[in-house]
């Protein structure tokens, strides 16, 4: 794998401005019982990328520091030409800046505000949180496509999976990100729930058309949305399977 | 006692039963056999410790309970039915109180002990003072250490010998005052150089030794003798009157003498040792442990002479007593529990909603306002909440920095004590209600501060 080199792969980032996104990092975790050395490489140009792998394989790592919640020892990222990550070049774009909307796998809805204050959210600047019956066009947008009106007052704690996941996913998109990074985004929904949320997401990326990066261990997942598979394995890119391949798992 | 359940009235009667059977309990115990118990004013301390164990030495059986405090405390405890045998007093007044009482067999009163009454200053003290007058008419002297005149006869004696001279002298050191609430506490003031000069027994003055100077000794108009008496419920009025005849003989007189000596010898042995001074001066404070320990270090570390007293002094800074110095002693003695319950509360915050905040367009300020603070709001309000309590009930601190100036560093606890002391029930009634209207009102603002949904997750 390529990926030790920092300048060269620089270099081979700003001469390909059209790929969608580029991810060429290194990072090594160390704690008192064990030692994981993360050093992932790939290049999409798909709108639709999973990166798929069992527990642990480092996927949710790569995803942070795609978003910049993590940041990588050295390496390279970025999207549509834009550099977010370059160690060799001192660029590290804060988690605010990269416009990506990060899905977290239990949506990490701040308890203290109510559904329309944690949609409202990233619509107000400032060090105060929106208030609790705070109106904003974008917000009733959002509430109205999710059919969240009913909740629209309720607190976090009161709200069942799925309408969490909704309030989760209208609070990521209504700044109107230009990346949709999904942590395991049906892994906390019933069998039922799950199969009926994978439709209207893939619906709703459709309409967007927005690039996703979506984490998966399961492959009917990698069926709906793996226009392109990164298949991770123990912190590195494994061979990309054909899809028939991981369908039939 | 005060009640303020409305049935209190059951309540109390109930609680009162309880008290008296846990006090029988008490009395039984103190009551067995041989044991006198001898309360005795706080300046008599070393005297009749060694009475005791002369005593006891003599009367094989027989043991000797001592139970210090300042008179008017004991008084009290006697006249509420404490379980004393002997009544050791350092003024009339107290013993007067005690008689007013009904507890004491009048026949068995007497005075056993004559003392003087001494102006003393610093002994590395730079103003030369010589008189009581060039207290109140020198403007270097700013402080003054006085016993509380209210409950501590020391004090008592203090007033009445300065106001036989002119009711303004009185006056223009009263201005002056730091009120101590025993006679030990106001030599310390003084032996720390804390104040430019206080007034305490003789007897006090010599246990200071090289510490204090003498400047003064004031004439009273009545003479300063220590009277003692058995009390009136005694179960062991043969012992009682047997110590009483003992303080009394050549051998307890000698006794008191031989006490000055010791006790300018162990003062020497202090002053070459500072370790059991400050264990000394921390065990004569009857006040709880930790906040005096505490108080203490403020005192060493803030005082005049203290590591950082002294440059603040030169900064024009006076932290002993004064209200920033009641205020220092508060934050101090409360600061570790804001700390502590607010390092756990934002540690119970899942590093999660501070990562949802990120990506969603917040900086570290407002993601510090907007995320963190308002999860550990909760925690940190429990944390200042104590440390208001703390605050509020803050006692052996405060009133080590910052002594007890009525209006300036009296707290809420200071004074309910002073209050409590002075015999002032009426106003100690009032202060116990203030206190409880204001923790309660804490705790129900408090309750509507936290809204509910915090207590839940979102997990």
């Amino acid at each position: 794998m390529t990926g030790s080199n920092g300048s060269t792969l620089a270099a081979r980032a700003t001469d390909a401005p059209r790929m969608i996104l580029s991810v060429a990092i290194r990072k090594t975790l160390v704690t008192r019982e064990r030692r994981f050395t993360l050093d992932v490489s790939f290049e999409a140009n798909c709108r639709r990328i999973v990166l798929f792998g069992p527990s642990g394989a480092g996927k949710t790592l790569t995803l942070q520091a795609i978003a910049g919640l993590l940041r990588p020892d050295d390496g390279v990222i970025s999207l549509a030409g834009k550099t977010l990550f370059d160690s060799a070049r001192g660029i590290d774009l804060p988690a605010r800046e990269r416009g990506a909307a990060y899905l977290f796998q239990d949506y990490a809805l701040f308890p203290h505000l109510n559904v329309r204050q944690n949609i409202g959210f990233s619509l107000r600047r400032g060090w105060l949180n929106p208030g609790a019956r705070q109106a904003h066009e974008s917000v009733d947008y959002w509430i109205d496509a999710f059919a969240l009106e009913s909740v629209a007052g309720n607190y976090p704690a009161q709200l069942s999976g799925g309408q969490k996941q909704r309030v989760a996913l209208a609070r990521a998109l209504v700044s109107q990100p230009n990346m949709l990074l999904l942590d395991e985004p049906f892994a906390a929904l019933d069998a039922g729930m799950r199969e009926r949320t994978r439709r209207e997401l893939a619906e709703l990326q459709a309409r967007l058309d927005i690039p996703m990066v979506l984490i998966t261990h399961d492959a009917a997942d990698v069926a709906a949305f793996g226009d392109q598979v990164i298949r991770l394995q123990e912190g590195k890119v494994g061979d990309n399977p054909p899809l028939h391949a991981l369908a039939a798992h | 006692m005060i009640f303020f359940s409305p049935t209190g009235r059951r309540t109390g009667a109930r609680l009162a039963a309880a008290a008296v059977a846990v006090l029988g309990c008490v009395f039984h115990q103190a009551a067995h056999a041989d044991e006198l118990v001898v309360s005795a004013a706080t300046s008599l301390t070393d005297a009749f410790k060694n009475i005791a164990a002369a005593f006891e030495q003599q009367h094989p059986g027989t043991k000797v309970i001592l139970n210090f405090g300042a008179s008017d405390i004991l008084m009290r405890q006697i006249a509420n039915g404490a379980p004393a045998d002997v009544f050791a007093s350092a003024d009339q007044t107290a013993m007067d109180k005690a008689v007013g009482a009904g507890v004491i067999d009048t026949a068995s009163r007497v005075d056993f002990a004559a003392n003087s009454l001494v102006m003393i200053v610093p002994a590395d003290g730079k103003l030369a003072l010589k008189t009581p007058h060039e207290l109140a008419t020198r403007s270097d002297v700013a402080r003054v250490a006085l016993a509380d005149p209210a409950s501590v006869p020391a004090g008592r004696y203090t007033q009445k010998a300065l106001e036989a001279d002119s009711k303004q002298l009185w006056e223009a050191i009263k201005a002056k005052s730091v009120l101590a609430t025993n006679v030990r506490q106001c030599l310390d003031y003084v032996a720390r150089g804390e104040v430019e000069a206080g007034f305490v027994f003789g007897t006090d003055a010599a246990i200071a030794g090289r510490r204090v100077k003498v400047a003064a000794t004031l004439p009273t108009p009545q003479p300063i003798a220590y009277p003692i008496a058995i009390v009136k419920t005694s179960q062991h009025a043969g012992e009682a009157k047997a110590f009483v005849d003992y303080v009394r003989s050549s051998a307890g007189q000698t006794t008191l003498d031989l006490v000055l000596g010791v006790a300018i010898g162990l003062a020497l042995a202090r002053w070459r040792s500072g370790a059991r001074d400050i264990v000394d001066s921390l065990l004569t404070l009857p006040l709880v442990m930790p906040p005096t320990v505490l108080g203490y270090y403020l005192l060493v570390l803030l005082g005049r002479r203290g590591v950082l007293g002294g440059q603040l002094e030169s900064l024009g800074i006076h932290l002993v007593f004064s209200w920033q110095g009641a205020v220092v002693a508060a934050m101090v003695a409360a600061f570790p529990l804001v700390l502590k319950s607010a390092r756990a509360a934002f540690e119970a915050v899942e590093p999660q909603f501070e990562q949802a905040g990120r990506t969603l367009g917040l900086g570290e300020t407002a993601l510090f306002f907007r995320v963190t603070l308002p999860l550990a709001a909760r925690g940190i309000l429990a944390g200042a909440l104590l440390a208001f309590a703390r605050a509020l009930g803050e006692f052996g601190a405060t009133l080590m920095i910052a002594g007890n100036l009525p209006g300036r560093t009296q707290t809420l606890s200071v004074a309910v004590y002073a209050a409590v002391q002075a015999g002032d029930d009426a106003t100690a009634n009032t202060l116990v209600l203030v206190t409880s209207v204001v923790c309660v009102a804490v705790l129900l603002i408090a309750g509507r501060l936290v809204p509910q949904h915090s207590l839940l997750t979102s997990r």
